[in-house]
């Protein structure tokens, strides 16, 4: 998608304003917040996420080992491989394929890596009509829109708002229940799953060991995008491949519920490449495009951790930024506090000038992160990186400035005086803007600690 | 016990009862309490801003200050005496983003090491230090207590001034729902985005006002200060005190 997020400060005013927007993520993550709770409750948290560190860390630090040993063993599945550097190579690659094979509709089950490269817009474009399958990302195509969540698409829509979207464009009656607009998608889908010649998918992990493709949904979507055409491409990030097989035990067992609070996702897929000649089902090829996209530039960095997400969404669900102005705001296909470090770090700082700075620091995402990435810390280091790459402006002369005060205990109590006596004027109160347009002033003391301290020491 | 007072500059400004308060309470519980007087601020508004080089320089001063070594006399012990401030979030700059700040300068590095710890929130060191047995007060009220991300996921504390509140009779606690989430201060976040800033105090006070309570107190006066601003604004006549204030008005001589 079009990256948008330079214009973050126009983009979320519109957005925090909107009261039905924030009533529908209101409703929608605090009921995820407290299903990922109640589904930790039964397992040892600190535990898995510390195994699942520990084998990110491990698989970053060699990557370039890992990702050999999975293209051998996806290359004896009779995978083909093709890494890509940037998303128009690996758009250039998937239109190849779809043209050799003369196809004329793509199914797409959910994958934020071609929503990253933008490929369904790309591919209908030129002229292969590429139907998103998972429900989430079904009702943001028709809507003409973008994903506002990494594992809900669909999160700023109300069952109210969906049922008037499935009725003008798909001409179904007005009605909100759930499994009345499941069966209508499904009635649509199910056509779409016929006639299709490819395939494509994300995917959640690659095996080094054993070439499997896994796959987590619960609409059994993916499923049907993967097998049941003749061509299935997966496009996934370079950092996803883990070592192996027996290492799933520990994202399968963190990924659901951080994501939704299930136990395990509905659906599982572990696939391993075209159907054999003893199988009735599968795809005639596998292809696996790797993206790198700026992912290896942060390798043996600071910020290698960040590689370690596994897109669970659970940081968006507690942030309370993001319950506020939505995934949209963030003008990235990554919102939240793991889209306010991918955005800069993947596409550049200068694109993401603002998102560093959204948060406050709260630490709720680091909190419940599965795969122990320190978020506020990285968001921290990030606003470091900024602010040490710009010289001048204004914010960096108060600071200055504000330290020189500091430094001379003298001049801090003279300021601090002149600050309270300043205090009722309309002067500061304009200073202070950010603060007043929303908030009153708290009532400045005549005294300070320090002088109340001083004078009761004299007596 | 020494404990040498540190007192955040915005609370020394404009929060001076929550000092005068904390000063109290620690003199009534038998501390002999010094305030360091050349300390200033400890810098965490330019460090999380991204200003890292303000921040140290702040930082160094602050580290001095509060070892007695700038002008005050008083120098600081570090095998017996204790730092105690009244706010979670300053608390955890000096505990945990100084020896960050400081990895490559070896003096400082060291000796921020050695303050972190020595330094404690003042309801913690009550309740790890001190011993909550040792309180007891009177205040006939309705409060819930707001956790400040800081004091909660820098620092660990959530048990100790809910404790500290049980030993006050009179005093009804009933927790905030969705007490962990952020308030929405954050610092320069709440004048870089007051709109979402606001919009977060919101949710914050509209669960507080579903308590019913009458107060709503926590271990630090930046999130009461934003949430009591924006509830004055958008009229919710509640009151918003620290923790030390309550515990200071709860004792006996502050009952006439």
């Amino acid at each position: 998608m079009e990256l948008r997020s330079r214009k973050f400060r126009t983009l979320y005013k519109t957005e925090v304003g909107n009261a039905q927007l924030r009533a529908n993520l209101s409703k929608a993550t605090l009921q995820a917040v407290d299903k990922r709770g109640q589904s930790f409750a039964e397992v040892d948290f600190k535990f898995l996420q510390d195994e699942a560190k520990k084998i990110k860390q491990e698989s970053l630090s060699r990557l370039n080992d890992l990702l050999s040993q999975f293209e051998d063993s996806a290359r004896k599945n009779n995978c083909r491989i093709f890494y890509a550097q940037t998303p128009e190579k690996a758009n250039a690659y998937v239109l190849d394929i779809a043209r050799r094979y003369g196809a004329r509709t793509a199914v797409k089950s959910k994958s934020m890596v071609t929503e990253e490269i933008g490929l369904a817009p790309f591919l209908i474009r030129n002229g292969i009509e590429t139907v998103e399958t998972d429900l989430g990302e079904y009702i943001v195509q028709l809507a003409g829109e973008t994903p506002s969540h990494i594992t809900t698409p669909a999160i700023h829509k109300s069952r109210t708002e969906i049922s008037r979207l499935f009725h003008d464009k798909l001409g179904t009656e007005l009605n909100s229940d759930p499994a009345f607009l499941t069966a209508e998608a499904r009635r649509v889908l199910r056509e779409k799953f016929l006639s299709a010649d490819i395939g494509i998918s994300g995917a959640n992990f690659l095996v080094a060991e054993t070439g499997d493709i896994v796959i987590v949904e619960n609409e059994g979507n993916a499923r049907l995008s993967t097998s049941a055409v003749k061509v299935h491409i997966v496009v996934t990030g370079i950092e996803k491949v883990i070592p192996k097989f027996s290492d799933l035990r520990i994202f399968m067992r963190l990924l659901g519920r951080s994501s939704t609070g299930q136990k395990i996702t509905s659906y599982v897929s572990l696939l391993r490449g075209p159907s054999t000649e003893d199988e009735k089902d599968g795809p005639e090829e596998v292809h696996i495009i790797l993206l790198d996209n700026g992912r290896s530039g942060l390798l043996g960095t600071d910020h290698q951790e960040v590689l370690h997400c596994i897109r669970c969404g659970a940081c968006l669900n507690v942030c309370p930024v993001y319950r506020n102005i939505g995934g949209h705001a963030y003008g990235s296909v990554y919102p939240g506090p793991i889209g306010s470090l991918v955005t800069p770090l993947y596409f550049g700082e200068q694109n993401a000038p603002d998102l560093p700075f959204a948060s406050s620091l709260c630490g709720n995402c680091t909190e419940v992160c599965p795969v122990g990435i320190d978020i506020h810390h990285q968001l921290l280091a990030v606003r470091h990186e900024i602010k040490s790459a710009k010289k001048g402006g204004v914010e960096r002369f108060i600071f200055r400035n504000y330290r020189k005060a500091m430094l001379r205990p003298g001049r801090y109590r003279l300021a601090g005086k002149i600050a309270r006596g300043l205090s009722k004027t309309p002067l500061l109160r304009y200073f202070l803007k950010g603060w007043t347009q929303h908030r009153e002033l708290p009532r400045f003391p005549s005294r300070s600690f320090r002088e109340i301290y001083k004078s009761a020491k004299a007596k | 016990m020494r404990v040498h007072l540190f007192v955040p500059c915005f609370i020394d400004q404009l929060f001076p009862n929550v000092a005068v308060s904390t000063l109290k309470v620690l003199r009534h519980l038998g501390c002999d309490v010094v305030f360091p007087e050349s300390q200033t601020c400890c810098g965490q508004p330019a460090y999380n801003t991204g200003y890292f080089d303000e921040a140290r320089l702040m930082a160094m001063h602050e580290v001095n200050s509060l070892i007695g070594m700038v002008s005050d006399k008083s120098e600081f012990d570090f095998k017996h005496d204790y730092i105690v401030g009244p706010s979670g979030s300053c608390v955890a700059m000096i505990r945990n983003s100084y020896p960050e700040l400081f990895s490559e300068d070896e003096r400082y590095s060291k000796l921020s090491l050695d303050l972190s710890k020595r330094v404690y929130e003042f309801s913690e060191f009550i309740d790890k230090i001190i011993g909550i047995d040792n309180f007891k007060g009177e205040l006939n009220t309705t409060v819930s207590f707001h956790d400040s991300c800081h004091g909660l996921r820098e620092l660990g504390i959530k048990e100790g001034p809910r404790k500290i509140l049980r030993r006050i009779e009179g005093l009804k606690l009933i927790e905030l729902p969705y007490t962990e989430v952020c308030c929405g201060f954050g610092g320069t976040f709440s004048v870089k985005f007051p709109e979402i800033s606001a919009a977060m105090a919101d949710e914050k006070l509209r669960n507080f006002a579903g308590t019913g309570a009458d107060i709503m107190v926590s271990g630090d006066s930046s999130c009461l200060m934003h949430l009591q601003g924006r509830a004055r604004r958008t009229g919710l006549p509640k009151r918003f005190a620290h923790i030390a204030e309550i515990m200071a008005e709860s004792l006996p001589a502050e009952r006439s």
